[in-house]
């Protein structure tokens, strides 16, 4: 019988995995949120005629990712006719008049200051936690069930028309 | 010129003589032009061997088939027709190896399918890694060839650490098509999170498979928020953030399984900031952030 010699080349396993972990697409998701709650505050409430002029303004004292978020996603939308222009506020009662103002948590302590300033004014006062609607806000963001709610205080808000469609949204309303 | 004849007459002899060979002859002839790199009539002789009386059952016939039909793959290697040469040749040398009763085949029979088995294995490793929406599924037929190839030859082969290699390797595949282009491709991130399934049901402690799911179900709830600024009303926002939240909370326990396997790894407590931080359990993230302070770590972004 004839000796049969057949050669194999030499061939070598590859790795197949990637090593790499996948990576985190960090945000600060509650900030997201509240941007667009703000945004969407200016279209669901009527401001007074006159303050249908010019630009529509939204002040964020306190709240840094939130303002990168609202300047990100928002700064060039319109509420009606109204080019939307975000401000970033330091901790300070000297405020220009604005449509909407963003009290964050770290500024909490200045916030009746700033409700007594802007009270029979038509401004929204926005900030975080139950407690400041009794400190001046007409809206508070409420972390409820894991997600963003918003609890009304129409008595701080007596300068604007709140309807029955935001009031219908609310958590509560007082 | 004489030897062009030489050859030719060879050619037409060798022919001829195909007529009414025996199987040994037929083998010696497909033998010959095998080693004469012709493969085309390597593969004519030798299939006729297979067709005569008693050569399906001969195993020096299917062992010279199986070499015949690998240099054919190789010689195909870029052709669509390169795929049914490996597949016969795959079957040629499991035949051998079933009718080698005496074993005098058994390790030339093992070396080819071997060569022929990791093969499969760079094919489908290679496709793995194109990232491709459309290739992807073939890998997996390569990558079950290899595998039935080992069990073949040795059924007590243990195949559960390639088996999470590949299971790893496809999910992570199936993210990034995912990640290239999340509407278009939605599909892929449940197959991503089935293939670590899988992983899991082999090795229920593997931190990747924990983590990397962790890092999904969170990713993903982050990307639904994307859809906020296109949202024309506040229900739009309790529907889009209820879903976002929904996987974000889905993701902490795996994250956290990923950390009792290993909580040295500064990838997961940082993970782990991230998922409670926006879960707004304040005291957690903190603790998480205290965490990355010890390891000496800047990471002190407010999320």
């Amino acid at each position: 019988m004839k000796k049969f010699t057949l050669f194999l080349s030499v061939i070598v396993p590859l790795l197949i995995q990637d090593p790499e972990l996948p990576e985190m697409n960090e945000k600060d998701t509650g900030a997201l949120i509240k941007a667009s709650y703000l945004y969407n505050f200016g279209k669901y409430i009527d401001w007074p005629e006159e303050e249908k002029k010019g630009n529509f303004i939204i002040s964020v004292m306190g709240g840094d990712n939130l303002y990168q978020e609202l300047v990100k996603n928002y700064n060039s939308k319109q509420i009606g006719l109204q080019q939307i222009e975000i401000r970033k506020l330091s901790k300070t009662l000297k405020i220009s008049d604005c449509h909407i103002i963003y009290v964050g948590a770290e500024n909490r302590d200045i916030l009746p200051e700033i409700a007594e300033k802007f009270k029979n004014t038509p401004t929204l006062i926005v900030s975080d936690g139950e407690v400041t609607l009794v400190e001046g806000s007409a809206i508070a963001f409420i972390w409820n069930n894991s997600n963003w709610l918003f609890d009304l205080n129409t008595s701080n808000a007596q300068s604007l028309y709140i309807g029955k469609t935001l009031k219908g949204l609310a958590r509560k309303v007082e | 010129m004489v030897r062009n004849l030489t050859i030719i007459i060879l050619f037409f002899v060798l022919q001829t003589q195909s007529f009414g060979q025996s199987v040994d002859e037929l083998v010696q002839t497909a033998y010959k032009f095998q080693v004469a790199k012709n493969h085309e009539d390597a593969k004519k002789f030798i299939n006729q061997a297979l067709e005569t009386d008693g050569g399906d059952k001969n195993e020096l016939v299917w062992h010279v088939r199986g070499f015949v039909y690998k240099d054919l793959f190789v010689e195909y290697r870029a052709d669509e027709v390169a795929n049914d040469y490996r597949s016969e040749a795959v079957l040629s040398f499991l035949n051998s190896v079933k009718f080698d009763d005496t074993k005098r085949l058994i390790s030339q029979n093992e070396k080819a399918l071997s060569y022929l088995a990791v093969s499969f294995f760079n094919d489908a490793s290679d496709l793995i890694k194109e990232h491709s929406s459309e290739k992807i599924d073939l890998a997996e037929g390569y990558y079950y060839n290899y595998r039935d190839i080992l069990v073949q030859m040795n059924p007590d082969t243990s195949l559960v650490e390639k088996d999470v290699e590949y299971f790893l390797a496809m999910s992570t595949a199936h993210r990034k098509i995912y990640e290239s282009d999340r509407e278009k491709y939605d599909a892929h991130w449940e197959l991503s999170n089935e293939y670590m399934n899988k992983v899991l049901d082999l090795d229920p402690k593997s931190f990747e498979a924990w983590f990397s799911k962790g890092v999904s179900y969170y990713n993903r709830g982050a990307f639904i928020l994307e859809r906020l600024p296109n949202g024309r009303s506040i229900q739009d926002i309790f529907d889009i953030q209820s879903e976002s939240m929904r996987s974000i909370e889905t993701a902490l326990p795996f994250m956290m399984r990923a950390y009792e396997i290993d909580s040295t790894k500064i990838d997961v407590i940082k993970a782990l900031k991230v998922i409670h931080f926006n879960l707004n359990k304040e005291e957690e993230s903190q603790h998480f952030q205290d965490l990355i302070d010890e390891h000496g770590g800047e990471e002190n972004k407010k999320y």
